[in-house]
């Protein structure tokens, strides 16, 4: 056989190979390949649906259980790991029913930096471009969205590509589990979260070492994050979600928090001051929305109330929730 | 556009099928051209008029030379062309770094001096090209080479995109003559390119991109950590810098070898030199060679005293240290790279016949390998240190294991050291691994390649950063 056709061959085989042992890996390290969460709460209410859509950060900090009880009616909740506005846009078009909207946003999932692996399989291509173009988003983040998008074709045939943090999580998860060690879960890790239930959070970020944070924000700091930009194509789904929203009940816009060692390495004063304008246009345009800033609650800021660098722990979602609840009543009874 | 991004394997791939359809040479060589110059003005486009104009002007400077009898004119043409060359270099890598310099020394005889530093952008690559573009006018000045009678072949040996931005720097002697006659890759050629870039993006994004994060919070803040993670700190720059730079290499060579072009080696397991000559004869190869052939020798080599030897080898590697960066901290890295290969040489001039003895002795290579690592790794912090004061005050740490500061250990810089450590004990630090692969039977090629393509999905970075290099 020619040099040419034995390597021919042998790119076959290679590709058959490591398709047939990626799939294997997802299978035995149960990593999550469709990362949509869909759920119903206080179904059994007569009034009608509220729609709920945010991150994880919403979704471990609040507890949307008491939410319901507290505005008595159903609530559809639309979530997808570290998604942004772009993503949840598309998730709203599900639920043409509910006819009031509540969104979480965050500094950590509005940062344009910060992509979501969903966006490829949620968010068209052209609206994608077209809203990079009309933010006037510089090449470098063209590129960086554009070329996201072969990724899900890509995972067709190799599902662990562009997973290799999930892949060295798990793997870690089940070495652990093998010998009988508390799991370790930090961020980017399996976040196994459900929008319908409250998970259970007890860790606390305060004990975590030095070290641990260290390698945490460094872990953050090498995906982009870096500088905050909030003026591109989330700003632009954000403000289309709520002009939609407009039609119906008063939206509500929840701002949550992020820990202190975040802020100190990834919120500057001038990303602090683009987020704050984003959020400032958005209550321009829709001047009946309700924003409730749980990032300006005193009680909402200390390590204690985070479980990693981003999401509240038990304690923090004990505070946070109440605060909501406290506001959107304040807000019915005007 | 680097080489580990979809773009560039797409315009890799777009490139490789239009060229395996052209029947027309010329044709071909203007395709590569042009697709060299789209791929450098990725990077910045106005630039690529600077690449032009440079190659354009020691093009016609080498075939006036050639065609000159008069020495005189030779010289004048040479030294045109080397003003030329590092001008433009000094303009855009060392004029802010000249000002201020400038500015301290005056200060320090109390004369108020504040120069207006000017916001220079850095052209990608500068630095390789105009060596590249300089060895070519110095050649053919030497009559080493013939001058080059195409314009556009010169200008694709200078842009040629696999070595435009971060080398290997390769000789005109080696390009040129491959760019008169018409290539194309055998299957052996298109294995052996396709293992070897594999290869590169393995040390790249599994373990020069994994440990990037970690090695910019200690080298941001070097203050903050106890001497046992500013340890790790400096070695995780050191296996991150070599894989970074010695992974782009083996991309850039299999890519050329992939299109039937071949490049010089770059690396050759530097991490296992028992000397700091050693060293330099594996780490960075082409331009430890540039130096030695355009500037070392030029300037009396070791044909003069030992003195005067001793004075050429530390002003090739200051200049090697400033070649990477307008620094002090790159001078010193260079100084002190300088005074290892001195001190070598005068060991070496010690022992005599002796060394040859010694060096088969079982307690040489250990010792050795020690002493030139810890040379090594002093050098790095130099390197990536912000300026001297972070990089004296974490060596200081380091030598006094002060233990106060937070512990910040990574475990990708433990599996990053295992990797190049397993690597540089279970391979031959001289063998050809893509080399000796394509001879094996095709079951043993198919599983080795699933393993490479495994490792990079399963362990290698989502994004990758730009080539260290690219900033040289």
């Amino acid at each position: 056989m020619s040099r040419e056709r034995q390597l021919l061959v042998i790119l076959a085989s290679v590709l058959v190979l490591s398709s047939a042992l990626s799939h294997a890996l997802v299978w035995a390290l149960d990593i999550r390949t469709s990362g949509v969460e869909r759920g119903r709460i206080n179904a059994d209410a007569t009034g009608k649906p509220a729609l709920v859509l945010g991150s994880s950060l919403t979704f471990f900090g609040i507890s949307f259980q008491q939410v319901a009880k507290a505005m008595n009616r159903p609530l559809l909740t639309r979530s997808v790991g570290g998604c942004s506005p772009c993503e949840l846009e598309s998730l709203a078009r599900e639920v043409p029913e509910a006819t009031r909207m509540i969104i979480g946003v965050s500094l950590f999932d509005l940062n344009e930096n910060n992509l979501s692996d969903a966006r490829p399989t949620l968010v068209p291509f052209t609206q994608t471009i077209a809203d990079l173009r009309a933010s006037h988003s510089d090449w470098t983040a063209m590129k960086r969205v554009g070329w996201s998008y072969p990724v899900p074709w890509i995972q067709q045939v190799l599902p662990v590509a562009g997973r290799s943090n999930a892949v060295m999580v798990n793997l870690r998860g089940k070495v652990r589990a093998l010998r009988k060690q508390p799991a370790n879960l930090d961020l980017e890790s399996k976040l196994t979260f459900k929008t319908d239930e409250d998970s259970a959070r007890p860790e606390k970020l305060s004990d975590w070492d030095r070290g641990r944070v260290g390698r945490n924000l460094s872990q953050l700091s090498a995906s982009g994050l870096a500088h905050g930009r909030f003026d591109g194509p989330k700003s632009l789904a954000l403000a289309r979600i709520l002009a939609r929203a407009a039609q119906q009940e008063p939206a509500v816009v929840i701002v949550l928090p992020v820990s202190p060692p975040y802020r100190e390495v990834f919120a500057d004063a001038i990303s602090v001051e683009h987020f704050e304008k984003a959020l400032e246009r958005i209550k321009i345009a829709n001047p009946k929305l309700q924003m409730i800033r749980l990032d300006h609650e005193p009680a909402l800021q200390p390590a204690e109330i985070f479980w990693d660098l981003v999401h509240f722990n038990d304690d923090g979602r004990r505070i946070a929730t109440r605060r909501v609840v406290e506001q959107l009543s304040v807000e019915a009874t005007r | 556009m680097i080489f580990t991004s979809f773009e560039f394997i797409a315009f890799f791939i777009v490139l490789l099928i239009l060229r395996s359809v052209m029947t027309n040479f010329t044709a071909e060589k203007w395709l590569l051209l042009i697709a060299s110059w789209l791929f450098y003005m990725s990077w910045n486009p106005p630039f690529v008029l600077l690449l032009i104009f440079t190659s354009t002007l020691d093009f016609f400077a080498g075939r006036w030379m050639e065609k000159s009898a008069s020495q005189r004119t030779r010289r004048l043409l040479l030294t045109s062309s080397l003003v030329a060359n590092l001008g433009v270099l000094a303009y855009f890598k060392y004029t802010n770094f000249f000002l201020e310099t400038w500015h301290g020394m005056l200060g320090s005889f109390g004369i108020k001096f504040d120069p207006v530093l000017l916001n220079i952008i850095l052209p990608a690559g500068i630095s390789f090209f105009t060596f590249q573009s300089m060895s070519y006018t110095i050649d053919v000045y030497r009559r080493a080479i013939p001058a080059c009678r195409s314009l556009r072949d010169f200008l694709l040996f200078v842009a040629f995109f696999p070595q435009l931005l971060a080398g290997p720097i390769v000789r005109a002697a080696d390009l040129l003559p491959q760019l008169l006659k018409r290539r194309r890759a055998s299957g052996r050629d298109l294995e052996s390119g396709l293992a070897l870039f594999a290869l590169g993006a393995i040390k790249k994004l599994v373990v020069s991109d994994q440990i990037a994060g970690h090695v910019d919070l200690i080298f941001t803040h070097p203050g903050n950590y106890d001497a046992l993670s500013l340890l790790f700190g400096a070695v995780g720059f050191g296996l991150q810098i070599y894989c970074d730079f010695s992974g782009y290499s083996d991309m850039a060579i299999g890519c050329a070898r992939m299109m039937g072009y071949e490049f010089p080696v770059n690396f050759r397991m530097p991490y296992s030199s028992t000397s700091v000559t050693e060293f330099w004869r594996r780490w960075h190869i082409s331009l430890s060679t540039w130096l030695r052939d355009y500037l070392y020798i030029s300037l009396g080599g070791n044909r003069r005293s030992p003195t005067r030897t001793h004075i050429n080898l530390m002003l090739t590697m200051l200049l090697g240290g400033l070649w990477h960066g307008a620094s002090w901290n790159f001078v010193i890295w260079g100084g002190l790279h300088g005074l290892g290969l001195i001190l070598h040489k005068t060991w070496r001039s010690i022992l005599g016949k002796r060394g040859a003895i010694l060096d088969s002795s079982r307690f040489a290579s250990p010792v050795g390998w020690m002493l030139t690592m810890s040379l090594v790794l002093t050098g790095w912090i130099f390197f990536r240190a912000s300026g001297l004061r972070d990089a004296t005050a974490m060596l200081m740490r380091i030598l006094t294991w002060d233990t106060s500061g937070i512990r910040l250990l990574s475990p990708q810089t433990f599996m990053s050291l295992a990797i190049v450590a397993g690597a540089h004990l279970c391979v031959s630090k001289d063998s050809n691994w893509t080399a000796w692969i394509i001879e094996k039977p095709m079951p043993v090629r198919a599983i080795a390649y699933t393993v490479l393509l495994m490792t990079i999905l399963c362990l290698g970075a989502r994004e990758s950063a730009p080539f260290i290099y690219f900033q040289f």
